[in-house]
């Protein structure tokens, strides 16, 4: 649990009052951009990094004066940060060491920990090898493995799939799943991709500059975000967002909006190309011209030159588009708008 | 002639341009190694008017032994073995420990600290000789060991070198160790100086270079024969006499062996350090 965190390094604040109640075996999520604030978060949590005000709580303890070492915690970090000169076992092994466990139990105990750790993350085969000798996939199953030797009571894993390519990443989401639940462990994952945070999580919590946007189940906030960043971060292609002011009164169809919206959000499923003389029925219209289609196989993203910004619509692939240039009509039920006032917040 | 044929032409001459430049070079290297033999089993006086001749003229071979028995060589070499082992020893513990301290600790002054001791290169060992002479003086240790060594216990050459390489180790790296557990001084020995080695060899080999090729220390803080290092003995014997001249030379041969088995025996380790910053990995 997190109370008031705050951490500033001279005059910029990177983590402003910020407060979390993370429960036990949970895959919680800490999704914002680069440099939001959330890796500092997650090295005070480990200890790394003292927090400038705020206190941190693990299960009952305060942990703010605790080493790292005295607060059971393991982090996986974004480069893995292998020890180079020593093997895959001693590297797994390391954990064990540095907790100066009893010498009578020993070595025998400890090599058992670690083929344990090695089989569940499929390594067996490479325990004598150096960390250059594999492969990124490979580096990032040592890394995990050394972080579960030792169960600790909480995981923190800070952008562990960035590394890899594309492929293996989509797999490693899974293997990390179900990692999660053979483990019965609580995550706490660091991520900037909103797809790692849309499929891995229990819940996420949404951060920017250092300050909390939303915490929930990742399809909550998903489909009914807090305020526009929140919106625009979860989604891809992202939420188009419309300025109430540039919409046309006579043409929209919109209905009484609630007092105070300046923007409507509109998520780029909830968008589909209307005749000129089908009847619109209770749906919002959007005229614009097409400026291009980009076919993705099995969908394709239509992009419209509404007003003064494009709109992007998301339609089954095998549907006709008109061609660039020509013009398109966009609609949309007015329930799946989401209404926001000038300062990016919800309006409801 | 086919595009082929042109092709291995032109690796061959290729190859064989670099083989005779790499022999020239060898040559280069070794002709004067070469001619200190030559000059060593030469009695002087059969070449001295006809100037240094290119191979043996009447060999002596027994010049070896000669210059082993004329000298007290034996014993200075083992002083000077003692001397190299010990500053090589003192250096590498100080500088690995200071330059930690420098890398991974925060301290207050430790900027103005690290200058101060920076600045001490600027200093050639000259200026202070006489300031250092004097206390060594007033410890009581002219002729002994702690006299030889311990002004060269630390150097900021040493503490430089390693704090630079210390720094050059990824932070995340420290930070796992810490998770891991590990304080300062596990993450030292376990993490620090394995990942170092290299560097840490080449310091090493340079110190003990320096400590056994050292002159003018040992000459300013001994008065006594017996404590006589290498360097002093191998200078001893170039003072003597014209026609024995050749032991002098035979002695700096015999004095230069323990040194090349050095270099054979960790020639691929040294290899590695000297080129730990050009190619990595």
């Amino acid at each position: 649990m997190l109370d008031g965190l705050t951490k500033r390094f001279g005059d910029l604040q990177v983590v402003d009052h910020l407060s979390l109640e993370i429960h036990d075996r949970e895959f919680f999520v800490l999704l914002g951009p680069s440099g939001c604030g959330k890796t500092t978060v997650l090295r005070m949590m480990a200890g790394l990094d003292a927090p400038t005000s705020g206190t941190i709580t693990l299960g009952d303890t305060v942990v703010n004066h605790l080493d790292p070492r005295r607060r059971d915690v393991a982090m996986v970090f974004q480069s893995y940060a292998l020890y180079p000169h020593m093997t895959v076992a001693e590297n797994i092994e390391a954990p064990l060491l540095g907790r100066g466990g009893s010498r009578r139990e020993g070595r025998a105990a400890r090599a058992r920990q670690v083929r344990e750790a090695a089989e569940i993350l499929g390594l067996g085969e490479l325990l004598g090898r150096k960390p250059a000798a594999l492969s990124g996939g490979q580096r990032q199953r040592v890394a995990l493995a050394r972080a579960l030797v030792r169960r600790p009571q909480l995981f923190l894993m800070d952008e562990p799939l960035s590394n890899l390519d594309a492929k293996l990443r989509t797999r490693t989401r899974l293997d990390l799943v179900d990692l999660w639940r053979q483990l019965d462990a609580t995550i706490v994952f660091v991520t900037h991709d909103q797809v790692e945070a849309m499929t891995m999580a229990t819940r996420i919590a949404v951060m920017a500059d250092g300050i909390l946007h939303q915490v929930g189940a990742p399809t909550d906030v998903y489909d009914d975000p807090d305020d526009l960043f929140a919106a625009t971060f979860l989604g891809s292609p992202p939420i188009n967002v419309l300025e109430v002011a540039d919409l046309e009164p006579s043409t929209n169809g919109l209905g009484p909006l609630p007092t105070g919206t300046t923007q409507l959000g509109v998520r780029p499923e909830h968008l589909r190309t209307v005749s000129e003389d089908a009847p619109a029925g209770e749906l919002a219209l959007l005229r614009g011209t097409v400026r291009g289609r980009e076919a993705l196989g099995h969908e394709v993203h239509v992009v419209a030159r509404v007003g003064a910004r494009d709109v992007v619509a998301r339609q089954p692939a095998h549907d006709a588009t008109p061609a660039p240039g020509s013009p398109i009509i966009l609609g949309f039920h007015p329930s799946d708008a989401l209404a926001f006032d000038r300062d990016g917040a919800r309006v409801r | 002639m086919a595009v082929g044929d042109r092709r291995v032409l032109g690796r061959t001459l290729r190859t064989t341009g670099s083989y005779l430049l790499l022999s020239l070079l060898s040559v280069v290297i070794l002709l004067p190694v070469w001619l200190m033999i030559v000059r060593a089993v030469s009695p002087p006086f059969v070449y001295i008017d006809r100037g240094q001749p290119w191979f043996p003229v009447e060999a002596d071979w027994g010049v070896f032994a000669d210059a082993w028995s004329a000298s007290d060589l034996g014993r200075a070499m083992a002083l000077s073995l003692a001397v190299a082992a010990i500053i090589t020893v003192g250096q590498l513990l100080t500088s690995i420990m200071a330059g930690y301290a420098f890398a991974f600790l925060d301290f207050p002054l430790k900027r103005i600290l690290f200058v101060v001791i920076l600045a001490t290169m600027l200093l050639p060992a000259e200026v202070t000789l006489v300031a250092n002479v004097r206390t060594i003086r007033e410890l009581g240790w002219l002729d002994s060991l702690p006299g030889l060594t311990v002004p060269s216990l630390a150097t900021a050459f040493g503490i430089f070198l390693l704090r630079q390489t210390f720094l050059g180790i990824p932070p995340e790296l420290r930070d796992a160790a810490l998770l891991d557990g590990f304080g300062h001084y596990r993450f030292l020995r376990r993490v620090v100086v394995p990942i170092s080695r290299p560097t840490i060899g080449s310091l090493a080999l340079i110190t003990m270079l320096g400590a056994w090729g050292s002159y003018l220390w040992p000459r300013a803080v001994t008065t006594d024969p017996s404590w006589n290092t290498v360097q002093l003995v191998l200078r001893q014997l170039t003072t003597q006499e014209v026609d024995s001249a050749n032991l002098a030379v035979a002695a700096a041969i015999i004095s230069a062996v323990p040194i090349l088995v050095l270099l054979l025996v960790f020639q691929r380790q040294i290899i590695r350090g000297l080129s730990a910053g050009a190619v990595k990995g």
